[in-house]
């Protein structure tokens, strides 16, 4: 969190704890992807403010799917090559409601704190 | 809900481990292909472009570990691993898990059992309420006259007469109360056929004293033990509750019929209270003011004060020591002695009236119940305890030697693992994991041994466990040996970290070339474990030795009695509601038919029984020459033909004959060592003799034989003539056959059974027999010494040899280079030997050292030996010589076939 570096888009940051979940989840939302694409998904949609590698991205994304959140299926990708895409499982989508949830809630109140401070 | 949670991760993570390295695999080739194309659009080439992306992943292998770590369980998964790695080992090193798991056992086994038995019957306290007040009174000093009668619950110093119990009874001062017991044979009815059981004589007090509460009913109380001569109740024990009446609680106020008297049933004692005499097993408690109690001859109880048989307890009062408790009864015991016992004492001098009045009553500690079993049992016990404790020594030092051959062999793996990047803490987790699985095992297997060997001792060997003691596992025994031999295979386990907590992995690759450490110190370890055991098993063996000559110069004793076709039983017509004339005839007519049985020599009976354990004393008054001679004495009263029947030589005067009725002057016979400790010789025939609160004339002298017990000198004995006692209540009776005959039992058993019946026959036996048991404490000893002698040595054995294997293993190079400068096979064989002699030799020290320690330990056990004979220790190291060269043998022979080219080609 302390850590800044330059980044395309201003600076890089890390991404806040407890939120990794919330935004593989979202990503993976819309369509199915593999592990490189939600990667560079996350990278290009928080214009390059979030880089995360693969060393924190694997584990939580094999945590999500043993906890049944995810669930992977081999499939043919644009390249002919077979990848394990990852997709939302029933108990993955009300997982990402819940912590869309509290995220609003977390912001709003962040919010609420800045303006009247 | 988490716990359940986690339990099925970690049951689906076990079993999906493989689809899920592979997904990680395929995830992350994907990773490094996808990331490589996109860098290659921008322009790099294609190795260019891969190594870039492979940078970018940041190691496949740390990721993949990142990944599992994520997904693992922690410690669980590593154990459950480890312990996995450690079986599959395990399982290809058959030889040493069975050697090692089968000697844990053993060890950990006979210790739980062992340490069993000595609590149960010496650690534990009577089921009563706070049995840590309670105290056994017994009194020291002269008692002329008196007759004292012990039992299984003590010496016949711990006994007292009924008028005193009562006397004392009043003395409020320092107890809570007196109560008064005596174990009895009873014989008990509910209509149809009796049963010889055992049951208490109580004092009224004796339940409220004890703080127990009834099941069913009540106990006996205060209101039972009014009258003498009279008691109405009796209180069930809960076994024989269950047993005779199935736990019925509508048996209150149904009756009992306790030897031929009956008696109202009102009550139940707790649950696991069978008396207060460790070795007794009682089913009923009856008030001790019933009508008389089984004496051989029946003798007054209630009033008589020269009459000795009732044990004493108290409970001490709150802040009253033992010895302030002490010095206030004694104050009262003296004031009953000077006025009521003294004056009962004719006949004696002012020296002994002093004596006599300044007696003292002595307060025990009674939290274990009153007992002569615990006693005789305890030394056999605390014996085998200590046998079975260094036995336990030698397996956890025969598994340390194990664990640490094994360690030193994989010194050079761990070393490998450590330079793949295994953490100390992670490799020190592998060796406990292993250490624990043969370990745990062992623990489990050694609950069967000590189970084994439980039943083996209560089956062989009478009066272990005692009666009424209830012998489950225990558990606290349990956990210390399993605990103690945990670890020491965890400790030793661990020996092969040593080398790299002291030294870095590289050189201990470098120098091995990952194959062996030359553990040196390993050797020396493990010859000094070896030497410690050679030397233990030795001592074993010395005592061992001891043990088999004391048996040996017991069956050489000479009881004085010709046991050969010798058959016994006792018989108690009283409890059949027979009585005192009855059974007086009954024992004429049993006596007569016996001898009639074809191939009988003779028959006849006795009122204590040779050999039984059991005593009667009194003191013996003799008028001699110089004035009157007294002595301590045994008492007898026998039948006719009663000598001749045992083989007891008559050395002067008669024997007791047909002209000894009832009415006939009192006659008696002494043995030889009576008339010698008077000084008085053969000049004694025809002299009185006062025993008890008789006299007789003295019309014979007979041949020293043994009594009670066979190991026991020879006391002077007194014998009466059976017919001139009017009361006789039971009998052992012996028959003698003109040869040895299997047949004669059976004919004894028809014969008894055709002339009465009813009355019950017990302990039909051979002498020899009856003999064998007398002497079961020496057969134990010599027994177990033996097992666990020969246990010792063979560890000690296998120890040797574990020693000497490895030695040569580790030295076949130099024995190569030996060979190959010319060395002969026999010098090397040599080598080899010398080794094993210093090994001997030393273990031969230690092993003499500790014979005698062992041997002064067990001097009150043995008969006839000195502890530490040379001769023991000079046949123990024998024995120990040829299984040190034993074990020596088969490294020798390898180490003199080692091939010079194959050794040397390693280098």
């Amino acid at each position: 969190m302390t850590r800044y570096t330059k980044g395309r888009f201003g600076e890089k940051l890390n991404i806040p704890q407890g939120t990794l979940d919330l935004l593989i989840l979202t990503i993976v939302r819309r369509e199915p992807l593999h592990g490189y694409g939600i990667a560079q998904r996350l990278k290009s949609l928080s214009r390059g403010t979030f880089q995360i590698n693969p060393g924190s991205l694997f584990p939580a994304l094999y945590a999500l799917e043993r906890d049944g959140k995810l669930r992977c299926e081999e499939r043919l990708s644009e390249n002919n090559r077979r990848a394990r895409f990852y997709t939302l499982t029933p108990q993955g989508r009300k997982l990402l409601e819940r912590e869309e949830r509290r995220w609003e809630r977390v912001t709003a109140a962040i919010d609420m704190v800045l303006e009247g401070a | 809900m988490t716990i359940l949670y986690r339990l099925r991760a970690l049951v689906r993570w076990l079993f999906r481990r493989d689809e899920i390295e592979h997904a990680l695999d395929s995830d992350l080739e994907d990773y490094i292909e996808r990331s490589a194309a996109e860098k290659m659009r921008t322009g790099m080439s294609e190795s260019e472009a891969r190594r870039a992306a492979r940078i970018e992943l940041g190691g496949v292998e740390q990721t993949k570990e990142r990944v599992r770590a994520t997904l693992s369980l922690g410690p669980i998964e590593t154990f459950i691993a480890d312990a996995g790695y450690a079986l599959r080992t395990l399982r290809r090193q058959k030889t040493f898990t069975a050697v090692a798991v089968l000697t844990l056992a053993l060890g950990i086994g006979v210790n739980v059992a062992i340490f069993t038995l000595f609590s149960q019957v010496l650690l534990r306290p009577l089921p009563v309420a706070d049995p840590d007040r309670l105290v056994n009174l017994s009194e020291t000093g002269p008692n002329f006259r008196t007759l004292t009668f012990g039992s299984v619950s003590g010496s016949s110093e711990s006994t007292f007469s009924y008028p005193m119990f009562r006397d004392l009874e009043r003395a409020q001062e320092p107890f809570v109360g007196l109560a008064a017991h005596r174990i009895f044979d009873a014989s008990l009815s509910t209509g149809e056929q009796a049963r010889r059981d055992s049951g208490f004589f109580v004092s009224g007090n004796y339940f409220s004293l004890l703080g127990l509460q009834p099941v069913v009913g009540r106990l006996l109380g205060p209101q039972d033990d009014q009258a003498d001569g009279q008691a109405e109740s009796v209180v069930l024990s809960y076994a024989y509750w269950q047993a005779e009446f199935g736990g019925d609680p509508q048996v209150l106020g149904r009756t009992l019929i306790v030897n031929g008297t009956p008696l109202t049933i009102v009550g139940v004692a707790p649950r696991g209270f069978h008396g207060t005499t460790v070795g007794a097993r009682a089913s009923v408690f009856v008030p001790i003011t019933f009508r008389g109690v089984d004496t051989p001859f029946s003798v007054p109880n209630h009033d008589n004060r020269l009459f000795h048989w009732v044990y004493l307890f108290a409970r001490l009062k709150d802040g009253v020591t033992q010895q302030e408790a002490a010095s206030a009864i004694n104050r009262l015991y003296r004031g009953i002695l000077q006025e009521t016992e003294v004056p009962l004492v004719p006949g004696i001098d002012a020296q002994e009236r002093e004596a006599f009045r300044t007696k003292s009553l002595v307060l025990a500690a009674g939290a274990h119940g009153q007992s002569a079993v615990v006693g005789s049992v305890s030394d056999r016990l605390r014996m085998l305890l200590a046998v079975s404790s260094v036995i336990l020594l030698l397996c956890c030092a025969n598994v340390a030697g194990l664990m640490l051959v094994r360690g030193a062999a994989r010194s050079g793996e761990m070393a490998v693992r450590a330079a793949l990047g295994a953490s100390r803490r992670r490799l020190a987790s592998l060796l406990l994991t292993e250490s624990l699985v043969f370990a745990l095992p062992a623990a489990a297997l050694s609950l069967p041994v000590a189970l084994l060997t439980l039943r083996g001792i209560a089956s062989t060997v009478p009066g272990i466990p005692p009666a009424g003691i209830d012998v489950g596992l225990n558990v606290a025994a349990a956990f210390v040996a399993i605990g103690v031999a945990l670890l020491s295979a965890l400790v030793f386990g661990l020996f092969p970290l040593r080398g790299l907590v002291r030294a870095e992995p590289r050189k201990t690759l470098h120098a091995e070339g990952a194959r062996q450490t030359s553990g040196k110190g390993v050797t020396r370890f493990r010859t000094a474990l070896a030497t410690v055991q050679v030397g233990l098993s030795m001592a074993l063996l010395a005592v061992t030795f001891v043990f088999a000559q004391s048996l040996i110069n017991i069956a050489h004793i000479d009881p004085g009695l010709d046991i050969d076709a010798l058959v016994t039983f006792s018989i108690s017509p009283e409890t059949s509601g027979y009585s005192p004339e009855a059974t007086a005839g009954l024992f004429e007519r049993l006596q007569q038919e016996l001898a009639a049985i074809p191939g009988v020599a003779s028959a006849a009976s006795a009122a204590v029984p040779v050999l039984g354990g059991v005593d009667l004393h009194s003191r013996a008054a003799v008028d001699g020459a110089e004035g009157r001679v007294e002595s301590r004495t045994v008492l007898n009263a026998v039948s006719s033909r009663y000598f001749q029947t045992l083989g007891i030589s008559l050395l002067a005067g008669r024997d007791f004959n047909d002209t000894d009725v009832p009415g006939s002057p009192p006659v008696a016979i002494v043995n030889q060592r009576l008339a010698e400790r008077l000084g008085i010789g053969s000049d004694i025939i025809g002299r009185r003799i006062a025993v008890f609160d008789g006299e007789y004339e003295i019309v014979g002298v007979v041949a020293d034989a043994k009594y009670d017990n066979v190991t026991d000198e020879i006391e002077p004995q007194v014998f009466w003539p059976s017919r001139q006692s009017t009361d006789l209540r039971y009998a052992s009776f012996y028959v003698r056959g003109e040869r040895p005959s299997a047949d004669l039992t059976t004919a004894v058993r028809e014969t008894a059974g055709r002339v009465d019946p009813i009355v019950p026959i017990t302990g039909l036996r051979t002498m020899e027999q009856q003999l064998r048991e007398n002497i079961s404490t020496e057969r134990l000893l010599a027994g177990a010494s033996t097992a666990f002698a020969v246990l010792a040595t063979v560890l000690a054995g296998l120890g040797l040899y574990g020693v000497l294997a490895y030695s040569v293993t580790q030295r076949s190079r130099e024995f190569g280079l030996r060979f190959a400068l010319g060395a002969s096979a026999s010098c090397i064989r040599g080598m080899v030997f010398r080794q094993v002699m210093m090994v001997g030799v030393n273990g031969a020290v230690i092993g003499a050292a500790s014979a005698v320690m062992l041997g002064r330990a067990v001097r009150s056990l043995v008969f006839g030996v000195e502890a530490g004979s040379p001769l023991a220790l000079c046949a123990a190291a024998g024995v120990l010589a040829v299984v040190t060269l034993g074990s020596a043998y088969i490294p020798a022979r390898r180490a003199s076939r080692v091939d010079p080219m194959t050794a040397l080609r390693y280098e």
